[in-house]
């Protein structure tokens, strides 16, 4: 079931276009990377989704109904841009974080208790905001969305700010809820950690969705066809290898359209040479998203526009 | 819908972090702490100085018209005073004298000779003339030197002295005959006074007491909008300082994504409305023992005191502050900083306080016009209905209190509702102010 679904969103501010005609569906369960260079449009979505926003066009369903202030009690959301009430107690900020997300005070007040301690800040309860680093503001933040054990949660860079090992506990927490059955989006623009995280992705840019599926298929559909050979022994010649480049110790074989990776493979066994090493080549989530914020198209569309000569 | 428990959490929390504020804890309990120490010290100086007035002998003329003290028994001349009183009475001491409880009466044959004396300076109590129909009226004219204070302790202990003398020599007089039904009035009710002061110009008449009620009924609605002022004021700022950290925390983002604006907006003017209201009940309380004597002295003078007025004044003050405060939040969420979000929202209050603008005009017809367009008028209600409750309370008919106290509600409601759109907007397109025509339409309030 789709726990969030994007119908043709459009929204305008003046004249400008922030999104325009965005679909896009989570699915129950799953962690969805949203991705896009800044002010593609990501953070108006969120905010659409979380009916701060309104859209000038298009629908959004919640929980596979129309957006409802009940559906919104079972979704967490850690903005981008983020701070607390420095002045405030940390655990007077998450009684209020939870009451606000409908829990009882003392349902609460056990729930910030047990959450603390989760993000390994068990004895700043009674500390005020402004007494945390910037990292430890930011697990209090943390715990804060996913105090109430929400459904669906929209983490926006949730690591920003954090050291390596914080990092891992925030990993850690979001791979937990997808143990959990509990839904995540995830915006971020460290790519691999989308690559670790996600399941599925949709990159926004300049207000439309330009790449939208499972994280292999989208690596897949934007690589060129390439595997890395490492062989003992000299490279025969193989059938359907456009192009041949020596690379750490070993090749990068350009295939042909329409040739497969395996088929290579099942080429290189048949010779009897022996092989080291063979891997697909698959572009990374950081290229991807390059390509995209770059305005460049596929690696079919640059080959088709290649032998347009253009 | 708005849901309670909403409301209830963002209140509380609210109300809590303002009441823990150092800042609100100083201003709550540090100045009027601050203020009783000096109104204290003003106060002993104050009451040692009225002490003395009181142990002071007054020195009074008295012209009896009614010859109701004609019996010259009553009279001796300065030997047989005090030595105290004797000084006192030097001045005046070639004719008769009557000394009754720190008072010295000298008794003058016509209004001329006592008026020429107290022109001299001789008399500093006043010259009290006993008027000829005096068992009928009651009338004593009391007559005292133009620039003498509008309150003073020395007058108001000659008065119920000259009272019982006069009970004294009514009871007498009646000894011997059936006690008319006029002298058992006077017993009962000794002195209608009627007020002149001397000037080089000539005589005003009950110029004391007419300026008391002045005061009064001029300075109740005044107070009472300054305290209006400074209520909205006081949470102006802290409505304004509570959406600008919102604003700039970007809090405001979560907690749009868990409450309504609606109840976001409801829950920030109960909590902070509590707060100022716990601000308004220690501050009313001290004052209440500061003031507590004025009144009480007041009270003694015989003018009206406009209750009715103080009465009105919290529902008014609580509604009033619903309605301003919601309209504050709104316009102070669109500022793009605290000083500016300031600017934006002090034309409410300034609208509040309105009717003190042509506060002549209220007094003058306190149910003119004016004051009862002003009285509908959910901004200028409040104020209004204080002014005209304080200067004639029988003129406000229960349908117009009624009219007000629905116009504020629905126009409450109202704020609340169109205030809600625009707080959202305006804490969403944080950053610079955005156009109105931006705001009206994420506010929906365009297509």
């Amino acid at each position: 079931m789709a726990i969030l679904r994007f119908t043709d969103i459009t929204k305008r501010y003046g004249d400008f276009e922030a999104l325009r005609g965005v679909s896009l569906e989570v699915e129950e369960g799953e962690v969805f990377g949203l991705l896009g260079p800044n002010g593609a449009g990501k953070t108006s979505l969120i905010r659409i989704g979380l009916d701060i926003l309104r859209p000038d066009d298009g629908e959004v369903a919640l929980f596979g109904e129309p957006m409802s202030r009940d559906a919104l009690d079972r979704v967490g959301y850690l903005p981008e841009e983020r701070g607390l009430y420095k002045k405030t107690r940390v655990l007077d900020v998450l009684v209020y974080l939870g009451r606000l997300k409908g829990l009882t005070r003392p349902d609460a007040k056990a729930r910030a208790a047990h959450w603390l301690e989760r993000v390994g800040l068990g004895d700043a309860g009674r500390k005020r905001l402004e007494a945390l680093s910037k990292g430890m503001s930011q697990k209090v933040q943390i715990a804060g969305t996913l105090l109430a054990d929400p459904p669906l949660a929209i983490l926006d860079e949730p690591f920003s700010g954090l050291d390596p090992v914080n990092v891992e506990l925030v990993k850690e927490l979001i791979l937990e809820r997808r143990k959990a059955g509990r839904t995540t989006v995830l915006s971020t623009h460290l790519m691999h950690q989308i690559e670790a995280l996600c399941d599925r992705v949709a990159v926004i840019h300049q207000g439309r969705r330009v790449v939208y599926g499972d994280i292999d298929t989208v690596r897949r559909e934007r690589s060129r066809p390439a595997v890395f050979v490492r062989t003992r022994g000299e490279l025969p010649e193989l059938e359907g290898v456009h192009a041949v480049h020596p690379r750490d110790g070993g090749f990068e074989l350009l295939l042909a359209e329409g040739i497969d990776p395996p088929d290579v493979l099942e080429a290189l066994i048949a010779s009897k040479v022996r092989v080291e090493r063979f891997e697909e080549i698959l572009v990374t989530m950081e290229q991807v998203f390059l390509q995209v914020a770059r305005g460049e198209g596929t690696w079919s569309d640059q080959e088709r526009l290649k032998e347009a000569g253009e | 819908m708005i849901r309670p428990s909403r409301v209830g959490a963002i209140a509380r929390f609210e109300l809590v972090n303002v009441v823990k504020r150092p800042t609100f804890l100083l201003a709550t309990f540090g100045l009027p702490i601050f203020l009783a120490v000096v109104g204290g010290v003003l106060g002993l100086v104050q009451s040692s100085f009225l002490q003395r007035q009181l142990d002071e002998i007054a020195v009074c003329g008295i012209v009896d018209e009614a010859g109701l003290l004609a019996d010259d028994d009553i009279w001796s001349d300065i030997d047989a005073l005090e030595p105290d009183e004797r000084a006192a009475a030097e001045p005046i001491a070639d004719g008769p004298l009557l000394v009754l409880r720190s008072v010295v009466f000298r008794r003058f044959d016509t209004e001329e000779e006592g008026e020429a004396a107290l022109r001299d300076d001789h008399l500093p109590g006043g010259l009290f003339v006993i008027a000829e129909d005096y068992i009928e009226t009651g009338t004593v004219a009391v007559f005292t030197q133009a620039g003498g204070p509008v309150i003073s302790a020395r007058h108001s202990a000659v008065e119920p002295t000259l009272a019982r003398l006069l009970r004294d020599r009514l009871l007498r007089v009646s000894t011997d005959a059936e006690v008319s039904a006029d002298v058992r009035k006077r017993v009962l009710d000794p002195l209608e006074i009627e007020r002149t002061i001397l000037t080089s110009a000539g005589a005003h008449r009950g110029e004391r007491e007419r300026t008391a009620e002045l005061v009064l009924r001029m300075g109740i609605p005044f107070l009472l909008g300054i305290f209006l002022l400074t209520a909205l004021l006081f949470s102006s700022g802290y409505l304004v300082q509570t959406v600008a950290v919102d604003k700039e925390s970007k809090i405001i983002e979560v907690m749009l994504s868990s409450a309504d604006p609606n109840e976001i907006l409801l829950g920030k003017l109960l909590g902070l409305g509590a707060a100022g209201l716990i601000q308004l009940l220690v501050w009313g309380a001290m004052a209440l023992f500061g003031v507590g004597g004025v009144v009480a002295y007041i009270s003694t003078m015989q003018v009206a005191f406009p209750w009715e007025a103080i009465m009105v004044a919290p529902l008014f003050f609580a509604l009033g502050y619903l309605f301003i405060g919601s309209l504050m939040i709104a316009t102070g969420s669109l500022g793009s900083s605290v000083a500016e979000s300031q600017k934006l929202t002090i034309g409410w209050a300034i609208l509040a306080v309105t009717p003190l603008m042509v506060l002549l005009i209220l007094l003058e017809e306190p149910h003119g016009p004016l004051g009862r367009v002003f009285s509908v008028i959910p901004f200028t209600a409040p104020l209004t209905l204080m002014v005209r409750l304080s200067v004639d309370p029988d003129g406000v008919a229960l349908s117009e209190l009624a009219l007000a106290v629905a116009s504020l509600i629905l126009a409450t409601w109202v704020a609340i509702r169109i205030g809600a759109r625009l707080f959202r907007v305006g804490l969403l397109l944080g950053g610079s102010r955005p156009s109105w025509r931006e705001i009206a339409k994420q506010a929906k309030l365009l297509d």
